[in-house]
């Protein structure tokens, strides 16, 4: 049995069904991310594991207690919210220890856990200030260290790094992940970011209309993604329109350029057929053995470490993903471009 | 040479020239300056300065002395103050409460659109129509009155009681208690208007993190959200205090003059009746505006006080 | 929070809160309908309107009203805008002044002037018209915190520098943009202060009680001294007019107004 387990979460609100049938599995420990588009259900899922809504039918259990009616301050899950939500009117280390306060437990207790939060997030000297003083990083990391001075069993994170620069985004998202896995504590984190999802989690729910679309590995999302929904959102995709020739050897053709997939098509009659490949698969050059295919190049774009050539392939617009070097030799637009790619690099929707 | 002088003239005369369309930009302004130097401020201090002096004009502090010796004086600021504490804690206790509902207490909408609308209506229903309104209400022969007087049951003895008729228990409506039942109505909606942009500036969120982390309700109240919002509160309810002490309208049209507040007093003193001194009268006014000026104060500086916290 | 949970204490006081409004006024409008012994009639109400003196200083009241409004925008409008125009400084200073008719009580400000503008050299009160001049200026003093925010109000969500300078780039005088540029598109806030400074005249009785002029609040407190009915029918004819002023400003301004108008 999982540490957390949510089996047919269905949640609506009077006429709109906003979660469909979310089960999810999740082991002591693990980094979870809800990633999707804004309105995709991730929150509303979250804030049911708070206690915040009530599912409108379906279970959460958290080890092995039927947790679904428990009202939210019993539940001893740590919320991290959007807007971090810190009380202005107490200090940082009253923040933090406010949970503990509430729970009745010596000051002597509350005063040292405080200090080992305020050691865990590199904010020894800040015990006395105010949020109204900190910086947006600084009270997002007070955020985290007040819900984890109760011991939670579980962490929840509502989009925490939404409001921060890019930059700081970055080193934070680090510093989450690497408190995380030094207290062991089962985590789920909602974001709509899809680096910051496959940088730090364990296993990543793709969601998008209320549905789970995937529940997989970083690299089982994007290197395998079963809908087009969680091929499109997350990484780049290209997506053309083929010709099929070969229903059994996988055999399509892009225009009048022949291509292998190493995928039977039977299950496939009738649909529209398309081919998906991503850009960083593709190689410039022509060679034996592989893919080949060519066009007319219409933009060369440079995205700092990436080169992005987009050409057209007899009416269709394709782009490649080449790694910059200081030597790079790029076309011009209106050459000829030949590009290849292994069958295995592809697959068809 | 030339060069020289013209180098130095001519920022002088821009200077100059800044100062002067300062100066004239002021112009603009100066009517309205005018018209409440000469409406307002002159004729105050006017009243003020008649404090400080006595009948044949020179300066005296005899009339500031009357606070401490005169019983008529002491007596109505004893209760314009009784009043206007009673009021302003009752007013504001009941005003916090409904403005509570209304803003936090999910009661249904329909409730909470008449009570928001009526507080509008009702903080600005004072003087003389709020007199007649509760002279029909509780007077004698007010509506209440009856009604209650008419609740009568026949005892095991045989007799008949009737236990709510409330003027024969002593009530009075032209007495401090009715007078109070009366500023209570404009005073608890001023309370709710005043305090609910606040209640309304409490984040969700921060009742929810308190939750998540283990707290009640009452952990949430006493630990969050009275301390983020006392000195709105307290604001208030200086507000309250302020507005019903310096009230005379309402008391005037309901009982007549025969309450002795403050207002009612100085508005006697115009009259140019009962006290000796009419310079004592300007020392009454002289008080009351103290007292008014300290309110107005505390409340502005709560005010920014809430607005820092509820903005974060 | 479970959703699902009635919360009794909040409920309990929105009761309070309804029965405190209603009853009152309920008890007006009954007592108002009874002036025909046995029967509900709206007798009280005509005995009221058709009484000339009710008429009477209804008329001034309301003509006072409308001149107290004239006045307050002719003073108070170019004040504002020449404020935002050229002397911003000058806000902290107007701000203060604006809230003083809250420091001074109106029975102080009226001590005040009758000490002042009664005797020699001004005796303003020796004539009616000369104190219907002191009347005025009371009242434009005592709508001023009103006429002042709204106008205030309004002149924050224009772009007043703009148009001042398309205007006078077309050739207009400092009158003729004030009167056809500024005020058309300050309507809303204009009304919204006039409507508010009508009902405040209109309820006002400090000021017509002691510079004796026949205001309609002197008049109501002589009818409640004198009869039993008529002043809750007045009462209630009263609270309907707040209601429609208060009603016409949610409809003209923007945003709540949680101002207190009438002199209590």
């Amino acid at each position: 049995m999982a540490y957390l387990e949510l089996v047919n979460i269905n949640k609506a609100f009077a006429e709109t069904h906003v979660v469909h049938d979310f089960n999810l599995s999740a082991q002591q420990g693990e980094f979870i991310s809800f990633l999707g588009p804004s309105g995709c259900g991730k929150t509303t899922t979250l804030r049911m594991v708070a206690g915040f809504e009530l599912p409108t039918s379906g279970t959460i259990t958290l080890d092995n207690k039927d947790m679904t009616q428990v009202p939210p301050n019993r539940r001893n899950v740590g919320m991290v919210f959007q807007s971090y939500a810190l009380f202005p009117n107490m200090s940082v280390a009253d923040n933090i220890g406010y949970g503990l306060r509430v729970a009745g437990k010596p000051r002597a207790e509350i005063v040292q856990r405080v200090e080992e939060m305020l050691a865990l997030i590199h904010l020894e000297e800040f015990g006395k200030r105010y949020p109204a003083r900190l910086s947006g990083g600084q009270q997002q990391r007070v955020a985290l260290a007040r819900a984890l001075a109760i011991h939670p069993h579980v962490l929840l994170l509502d989009e925490p790094l939404s409001a921060l620069d890019a930059k700081i985004r970055v080193e934070l998202r680090q510093e989450i992940r690497r408190i995380q896995r030094q207290l062991g504590i089962t985590t789920i984190y909602v974001t709509h970011d899809q680096e910051e999802a496959l940088s730090i989690s364990d296993r990543i729910v793709v969601m998008n209309e209320g549905h789970i679309e995937q529940i997989g590995t970083s690299s089982e999302i994007y290197n395998f993604p079963k809908t087009e929904f969680v091929a499109n959102f997350v990484g780049q995709l290209n997506l053309l329109p083929v010709e099929v020739i070969d229903l059994a050897g996988g055999l399509v053709k892009v225009g009048e350029q022949l291509v292998h997939t190493n995928q039977t098509l039977d299950h496939m009659n009738g649909h529209v057929i398309r081919l998906a490949v991503r850009p960083e698969e593709l190689n410039p050059g022509h060679r034996e053995g592989v893919n080949n295919l060519s066009g007319t190049v219409t933009t060369v774009t440079h995205l700092g470490p990436v080169v992005r050539i987009k050409v057209d392939v007899e009416g269709r617009p394709v782009s490649i993903d080449m790694f910059n070097e200081r030597k790079l030799q790029v076309p011009a637009v209106g050459e000829c471009f030949d590009f290849s790619f292994h069958p295995d690099a592809c697959w068809l929707l | 040479m030339a060069e020289i002088t013209a180098k130095t003239i001519i920022p002088k005369a821009l200077s100059r020239s800044r100062t002067a369309s300062q100066l004239k930009d002021w112009i603009g302004i100066l009517p309205f300056f005018l018209f409440i130097l000469i409406f307002l401020i002159v004729p105050s201090t006017n009243l003020f300065i008649g404090a400080f002096q006595d009948q044949q004009g020179n300066f005296t502090l005899a009339n500031l002395a009357a606070f401490l010796s005169d019983a008529y004086v002491l007596r109505a600021y004893g209760i314009s103050l009784e009043i206007s504490v009673i009021t302003s804690v009752v007013g504001g206790v009941m005003g916090f409460f409904v403005a509570y509902a209304i803003t936090m207490g999910k009661v249904p909408g329909w409730m909470r659109n008449i009570l928001m609308s009526f507080s509008g209506l009702a903080a600005n229903f004072g003087g003389v129509p709020l007199a007649f309104a509760f002279i029909a209400t509780l007077g004698h022969t007010g509506f209440l009155t009856a009604i209650l007087k008419s609740i009568c049951f026949t005892g095991a003895s045989g007799v008949q009681t009737c236990p709510f008729d409330i003027y024969q228990d002593g009530f009075n409506l032209y007495s401090i208690t009715g007078l109070t039942l009366t500023y209570l109505y404009f005073q608890f909606p001023l309370m709710v208007l005043t305090i609910t942009p606040a209640m309304e500036g409490l984040k969700r969120e921060w009742r929810e993190a308190s939750e998540n982390l283990g707290g009640n309700a009452a952990h949430f109240w006493w630990y969050v959200a009275l301390p983020i919002l006392w000195p709105s509160i307290l604001g208030a309810s200086i507000l309250l205090f302020a507005s019903a002490f310096g009230a005379y309208a309402t008391a005037q049209a309901l009982t007549g003059g025969t309450i002795y507040l403050v207002t009612i007093m100085i508005g006697a003193q115009i009259r140019g009746d009962v006290l000796n001194n009419p310079n004592e009268g300007y020392a009454l006014a002289l008080g009351m505006v103290v007292i008014m000026a300290i309110c107005i104060v505390g409340y502005t500086i709560l005010q920014r006080q809430t607005v820092r916290w509820l903005k974060l | 929070m479970n959703a699902k949970k009635t919360n009794w204490w909040a409920l309990l006081w929105a009761v309070i809160g309804l029965l405190y409004f209603f009853v009152p006024l309920y008890g007006t409008l009954d007592f108002s309908l009874r002036m025909q012994r046995g029967v509900l009639s709206l007798k009280a109400y005509q005995v009221v309107l058709a009484d000339p003196q009710f008429l009477a200083s209804f008329r001034y009241s309301a003509t006072m009203g409308l001149i107290t409004i004239l006045v307050s925008v002719l003073i108070f409008l170019p004040t504002v805008y020449w404020m935002y125009l050229k002397v911003p400084q000058a806000r902290p200073i107007v701000e203060i002044i604006t809230i003083l008719p809250f420091v001074i009580p109106v029975i102080v400000f009226v001590f005040g002037l009758i000490r002042t503008f009664s005797g020699s050299p001004f005796q303003l009160t020796a004539t009616p018209f000369k104190t219907d001049i002191l009347i005025t200026t009371g009242y434009v003093i005592l709508s001023m915190p009103y006429m002042y925010r709204a106008i205030d109000v309004g002149m924050r969500s224009i772009d007043v520098r703009g148009l001042t300078e398309a205007a006078q780039s077309l050739g207009s005088n400092w009158a003729q943009i004030l009167f056809n540029v500024i005020l058309p598109n300050l309507r809303g806030a204009v009304l919204s202060g006039s409507l508010i400074t009508f009902a405040l005249v209109i309820g006002e009785l400090i000021l017509g009680d002691f510079l004796a002029r026949p205001a309609l609040g002197p008049y109501m407190v002589q009818v409640g001294r004198d009869t039993a009915y008529q002043p809750s029918a007045m009462a209630m004819m009263s609270w309907g007019l707040t209601w429609i002023c208060l009603g016409l400003i949610q409809l003209v301004a923007r945003g709540s107004n949680s101002q207190t108008l009438t002199g209590r």
